[in-house]
């Protein structure tokens, strides 16, 4: 069996090359997540509600995130040494190497080389008011979330609570 | 591409009766160092009215869920922060 030789560089090269694509691939959907900044993704279409046109406004927040790696190693063929050492013990026998092959061509005879990536991302989106245009003129109403304030309010208060009792019972009390 | 970039953009106008509504929305992307991530954060601000008589006028988008939780967390932190002085004297 033929025994194929790598080239340092090469696989440099060749590893390179595949990182370079990976973060070209990773910068396109970059851009295509950064279009969800145009006013488009803001302002859904207009509704036709009587004689009453609805806008709906929403905030979205969108994260996303990316990693890319990729690596060589390089190492001596095992097998080849082998043959060098049977080589130079035997006389008269051709040696397993051509001439013209350097010293650090031989010794590296194997490699290889791997890349990976991975992402994640989401985007969150939150009624925020309403536009309507009628008759009598435009207004903005807004959309409360009842939830997430109370949800404020009692966390709020519960710190407070905590901190008033905690403050009441003097710095020492637990001694 | 900036790293922070803070911009507004106007919306397609819509004809609604004889007014004429422009939305305009802001964004703040932050995009991290070597393309490796971001952050978009999109947000409706004001809406531009223009009557057919040639008047104009800008109505704000106000977000009041986002404002009473800023200021409840502002009434926590300022009582964490002033209880402890007053409670002292």
């Amino acid at each position: 069996m033929k025994e194929t030789s790598f080239n340092p560089a090469d696989i440099s090269a060749m590893a390179d090359k595949s990182s370079a694509a990976a973060v070209e691939s990773v910068g396109r959907t970059l851009e295509r997540f950064l279009e969800i900044a145009s006013v488009n993704s803001v302002y859904d279409s207009p509704v036709k509600h009587g004689d009453k046109l609805i806008i709906p406004a929403a905030e979205v927040l969108g994260g996303l995130g990316f990693g890319v790696g990729a690596g060589i190693g390089m190492g001596e063929n095992p097998n080849k040494k082998d043959k060098i050492e049977e080589g130079e013990g035997t006389a008269g026998e051709e040696k397993p190497f051509e001439a013209s092959e350097s010293e650090a061509d031989r010794k590296i005879e194997t490699g290889g080389g791997g890349g990976g990536g991975g992402g994640g991302g989401r985007v969150f989106a939150r009624p925020v008011a309403v536009i309507i245009s009628g008759p009598e003129g435009v207004s903005v109403e807004p959309v409360v979330d009842v939830t997430k304030i109370a949800l404020a309010f009692f966390t709020a208060l519960g710190f407070m609570v905590g901190m008033a009792s905690r403050m009441r019972r003097g710095p020492h009390s637990h001694e | 591409m900036p790293f922070l970039a803070i911009e507004t953009f106007p919306g397609e106008t819509i004809q609604a009766g004889k007014t004429k509504i422009t939305p305009f929305s802001q964004a703040v992307k932050l995009v991290l160092p070597g393309s490796r991530g971001g952050l978009v954060w999109n947000r409706p601000v004001s809406v531009l009215v223009q009557g057919d008589d040639g008047s104009e006028y800008v109505l704000p988008v106000v977000d009041v869920t986002r404002i009473a939780q800023l200021a409840l967390l502002g009434i926590g932190l300022a009582f964490g922060i002033l209880f402890p002085l007053i409670n002292r004297r």
